[in-house]
């Protein structure tokens, strides 16, 4: 078994040794491969072979193959790739040197040259005249095509790609140096420093593609060039012009050139430079000029240009002057024409020959349609000149505050600013050039996904916000339970020492009580006695000395545990007007975790379910205040806290609402309640703190603090001089308070007890003659 | 201990009354509209040159958010704690077994939910615009922008509580955020703009005081995360960029975070202390 496993994973080795050597071998036959070459001279084995033997006016065919090592042309001949033929310099030195006049090289793959600088090694260098290289793929050379002295050159339909290198160690795409009448065409080129023209004349650079280099052109000394119909795109400068005279550039495409100079084309010491219908696009800058023009009669003349969406539209030295800007269109820059310092423009024509240029800032108007605005464009915004002067300001660019300022600027003349330049002629419609495209177009997909997925959110939390939920009747009722959380007689609320201070006023000052289940508490005194402190003390709501406990609880410090245990019904509701009832029940009732039942049968039980669709807005005193007991019962609390529970409410309301709180009393809640109602105060609580300014004046029983305050009725009862002692004995027995008035009996009398000293006259064989009742003045005590 | 269940019943509260909110609704009514209107301007007229899209949009929509965003944080904010303070509704719920920080957290998670619900109506009818009409558009950008201005929102909102958790009346809480807004817009900018012309200060300065307003924050983070480098911003903008370089965004985020809980901290603090009345 084992013996047979292990010749298994031999065979595989084996097997996977085999396929290995095969590869290796086919692979290495690939690179040795020559292809097939011929030439006028006959069919070779190597290309050098070819190249040796071949005269001037040959023709060398290289059919695929790959030819490594560094050739040296030094015969007029033509080498025409097919299929693609690789010539890798193996990483040294140029690949090919033509040293003869009129080499032409078409349809090569050239690869691999060395990569030091001080050499300067290219894919093709050639010091000759008349070369033409012509549809080559030039790939990972340090130079790409090196023209050393050599005029009349040919660079066209080439695609050249250089070392992946930082940008600093890269050599030039197209180096052409003291090569007059030079024609660069139909090239793309990128991943190169530059595109270097110097000390070379009457060049023409058409049709080419260059991008993601340093300087896409960098001219010097090349008088009567031409600049025809190039993207430069995505260098860090499109074109640095330098040293020219009649340069023409025309129709070109300079996009997203944003390196740390970052010009779209750069133009310095020019003379007689014409720039004509190109595109800036989105670069730093999309035209600098320095120095041009530098000779007295020579000219800079912008003709037909679009400057878009670039930082700055124009950047100008404050020297610069003789510049012509005729029919060009200033779109949405940031800047439309920038002074790189201190100084004016005027020494330059913003427009010529009556046609000026268009401003997408233009404010004016073009009243005879004759597409020249009837209103001079001045350029005066005060940001930019502030920012052309104190470059660091530009840090606020962006912000609101920049239009601030040119708004006042244009509101107040003593703080605008000098014109920057003025254009007496402007267009009213923008020019056109061809469009550029950086990226090639596409739905933009992700972005559609996005939207949506931010409007299906805002409706997703819109749906958040609405009140759709279970409905608190949905399930079948359930009685409230009228069992006490806390067995009556012990204590649910134990005060002590309760003080507390706003400043210097001592609103509660040592406020100390005990209350037990089923018990009633009212706090009696004036407005400001500390009846409302006191009730915001027991909640936690405001910071007191002393302590507060609810049902052992201490508020102090577990405000939300003993909160809990207590419904709070205030004097007059702050609901949220614009929720129905049973919104704010289902609210309340998932805030005090109560039972989903208890919700149903407690607005049952307060007559609350025929309103449950009505807003809180639209209930009436007495069921606002009914639904504000209901939400004080929601999780069966132990105590209830009221706040002038009745002061809102009508007659028939209030005694409706007292004799919830009686029955609510009777099922063992203690009833904690401020009030100045005598009737309330009598009929719901056993015990009474009359307070005045916070302190604690007196604790009685209700009777005995309505007598002493004088808030009790009197009953005065006619029984003849005769029988007056024994009436007063008799009440006195059944603990009426009595005096003498001549023939009758002065009774204080409860309310709803008003009969009682009657009956208990009559019940004692005393006729009573006559009865009357006298008022306090202290309050609605019949109520 | 947090209730989150408690904090989800407010919150959900909050979000209810925040979108009934009349601000809220005018806001979002208002910057939906502009968001469009930028849109589709910026969409006209560029078209033929071939540059038009969010790169344009994203410009103007940053000014406009400088402008309307911390508005709208700043008003909702000041309006949440101290208009239901004055009417008292604050004081019955605090009479509820719920805390400080679960009513606090609560109401600017409900209001930021409406608040951000309402850019993102606005952002997402604006990218649709952009969308449906050809524009060439970057999600990534696009993302980023609304990214930063939700946290925009949010640390206007917690300025704007900070400023509600201490007052009792609405009135006067909406006159400090509208004040607090002029600051941040405009005032400090002149401030900074009339220091810089006078006492001719360095960048470093420069930069780091604009640092102190939330707003500048958003533009530089905003500037930053679209187009990768400070450069439009002059001077100061290529300073920060060669000293912090990659680190400039993680900073210019924590600074961002430290706005959204900074203030929302200390008016927690005031909050407690103040209670309901």
């Amino acid at each position: 078994m084992l013996n047979s496993r292990a010749g298994k994973f031999a065979t595989t080795i084996g097997t996977l040794v085999v396929l290995l050597a095969i590869g290796s071998t086919i692979s290495s036959i690939r690179a040795q491969s020559s292809g097939t070459i011929e030439s006028d001279r006959g069919t070779y084995a190597s290309f050098q072979e070819a190249l040796d033997a071949s005269l001037n006016g040959d023709v060398i065919t290289v059919t695929s193959g790959i030819h490594t090592g560094n050739f040296v042309i030094d015969k007029s001949i033509s080498i025409q790739g097919v299929g693609w033929p690789e010539f890798d310099g193996g990483g040294s030195g140029n690949v090919f040197t033509v040293e003869a006049p009129d080499v032409s090289i078409t349809g090569l793959v050239i690869k691999n040259s060395g990569n030091k600088l001080n050499t300067e090694d290219a894919g093709i260098e050639a010091n000759a005249l008349g070369v033409v290289i012509e549809g080559n793929r030039i790939q990972n050379t340090l130079f790409g095509i090196y023209l050393k002295q050599a005029p009349f050159g040919v660079i066209r339909n080439n695609v050249i790609t250089g070392m992946d290198l930082e940008v600093q160690r890269r050599g030039d795409g197209i180096r052409v140096w003291y090569s007059s009448d030079t024609v660069i065409e139909d090239n793309d080129v990128s991943l190169v420093r530059d595109v270097v023209l110097w000390y070379s004349e009457r060049l023409t650079v058409r049709n080419n593609n260059i991008h993601q280099g340093r300087y896409g052109l960098h001219f010097m000394y090349d008088d009567d060039a031409l600049v025809e119909n190039n993207r430069l795109t995505s260098n860090s400068v499109g074109a640095f012009l330098m040293y020219s005279r009649r340069l023409q550039m025309i129709g070109n495409v300079v996009g997203d050139n944003r390196g740390p100079s970052g010009y779209g084309i750069g133009l310095k010491d020019l003379d007689d430079a014409y720039v004509k219908g190109n595109l800036f696009a989105d670069n730093r800058v999309g035209a600098y000029v320095d120095n041009s023009p530098r000779e007295r009669d020579s000219t800079v003349e912008f003709i037909d240009n679009v400057f878009v969406l670039n930082d700055f539209g124009v950047r100008l030295m404050p020297s610069v002057k003789r510049n012509q800007y005729t029919g060009n269109s200033f779109v949405d820059n940031q800047e439309q024409v920038q002074v790189a310092g201190r100084g004016t423009l005027k020494e330059n024509d913003w427009a010529v020959d009556g046609v000026g240029n268009y401003w997408s800032d233009y404010a004016g108007f073009d009243a005879n349609n004759d597409g020249v605005g009837d209103v001079i464009y001045k350029s005066e915004k005060l940001f930019e000149n502030l920012t052309d002067k104190h470059p660091n300001l530009r840090l606020l660019t962006f912000s609101p505050v920049t239009q601030a300022v040119d708004f006042a600027a244009k509101s107040f003349p003593f703080v605008r600013p000098v014109p920057k330049l003025t254009d007496p002629y402007p267009l009213v419609q923008p020019g056109t050039v061809p469009g550029l495209l950086l990226d090639e177009k596409q739905f933009a997909w992700k972005t559609l996904a996005a939207s949506l997925a931010f409007v299906g959110l805002a409706g997703l939390v819109a749906r958040i916000g609405s009140t759709k939920g279970d409905h608190p009747t949905d399930q079948k009722e359930v009685a409230i339970p009228v069992v006490p959380s806390e067995p009556a007689g012990g204590n649910v609320i134990e005060v002590k020492d309760l003080s507390r201070s706003f400043g210097d006023v001592k609103a509660l000052q040592n406020l100390s009580f005990n209350l037990a289940g089923g018990e009633g508490l009212a706090l009696w005194g004036n407005n400001g006695a500390g009846k409302t402190t006191a009730i915001r003390c027991i909640l936690g709501q405001v910071s007191y000395e002393g302590s507060v406990s609810i049902c052992g609880i201490d508020v102090a410090t577990k405000g939300k545990q003993a909160r809990a245990k207590v419904g709070l019904v205030p004097q007059e509701i702050s609901f949220h007007d614009d929720l129905t009832v049973i919104d704010t029940m289902r609210l309340y009732t998932k805030l005090r975790k109560a039972n989903h039942n208890e919700g149903s049968a407690l607005l049952e039980r307060l007559t609350l379910a025929p309103h449950l669709s009505k807003q809180v807005r639209q209930l009436s005193g007495g069921l606002r205040q009914r639904l504000a007991l209901a939400i004080a019962l929601l999780g069966d609390p132990p105590v209830l806290l009221l706040d002038e529970p009745t002061a809102n409410l009508d007659a028939a309301a209030r005694q409706d609402f007292l004799a919830l709180l009686e029955d609510l009393k009777a099922e063992g809640k203690a009833l904690v309640f401020a009030s100045h109602r005598p009737g309330e105060v009598l009929r719901l609580a056993d015990r009474v703190l009359l307070l005045d300014q916070g302190k604690l004046v007196a604790e009685s029983e209700p009777e005995e603090l309505m007598t002493r305050i004088g808030a009790l009725p009197k009953m005065r009862i006619e029984v003849g001089l005769s029988n007056v002692e024994s009436a007063m004995d008799a009440l006195s027995h059944d603990d009426f308070k009595t005096s003498r008035n001549r023939t009758g009996v002065y009774v204080t009398v409860a309310p709803g007890a008003k009969a009682m000293p009657i009956k208990v006259l009559v019940d004692a064989g005393i006729p009573v003659v006559d009865f009357d009742l006298e008022g306090t003045g202290k309050g609605d005590i019949d109520d | 201990m947090i209730d989150l269940q408690t904090i989800a019943v407010l919150s959900r509260k909050e979000v209810r009354d925040a979108t009934k909110s009349r601000w809220l609704v005018m806001f979002g009514i208002g910057f939906a509209v502009i968001a469009s209107a930028l849109s589709w301007m910026a969409l006209s007229g560029l078209g033929s040159f071939g540059v038009a899209g969010f790169g344009r949009t994203t410009a103007s929509m940053v000014n406009m958010v400088l402008l309307i965003v911390p508005l709208m944080g700043l008003t909702l904010g000041a309006l949440a704690i101290a208009s239901e303070r004055e009417r008292g509704a604050l004081a019955y719920l605090m009479s509820q077994p719920v805390t400080a920080f679960e009513i606090l957290i609560s109401k600017y998670l409900g209001v930021a939910a409406a608040l951000v619900a309402a850019l993102l109506v606005g952002f997402g009818i604006s990218g649709l615009l952009v969308v449906l009409r050809g524009g060439s558009s970057n999600a990534g950008d696009f993302l980023a922008l609304v990214g930063l201005t939700v946290l925009l929102a949010l640390s206007s909102l917690s300025i704007g509580f900070l400023l509600s958790a201490g007052l009792r009346r609405g009135a006067t809480a909406i006159g400090l955020a509208v004040f607090l807004w002029l600051t941040l817009a405009f005032f400090s900018d002149l401030g900074l703009m009339g220091t810089a012309v006078t006492l001719d200060i360095g960048v470093r300065e420069l930069l780091l005081m604009a640092l102190a307003n939330p707003l500048q924050v958003y533009k530089l983070a905003t500037i930053l995360s679209i187009k990768n480098d400070l450069e439009v911003l002059g001077p100061a903008g290529v300073y920060a960029m060669r000293t912090y370089g990659d680190a400039l965004l993680p900073i210019l985020m924590a600074l961002f975070v430290a706005w959204v809980i900074a203030p929302l901290g200390i008016g927690f603090l005031i909050f407690k202390r103040r209670g309901a009345f």
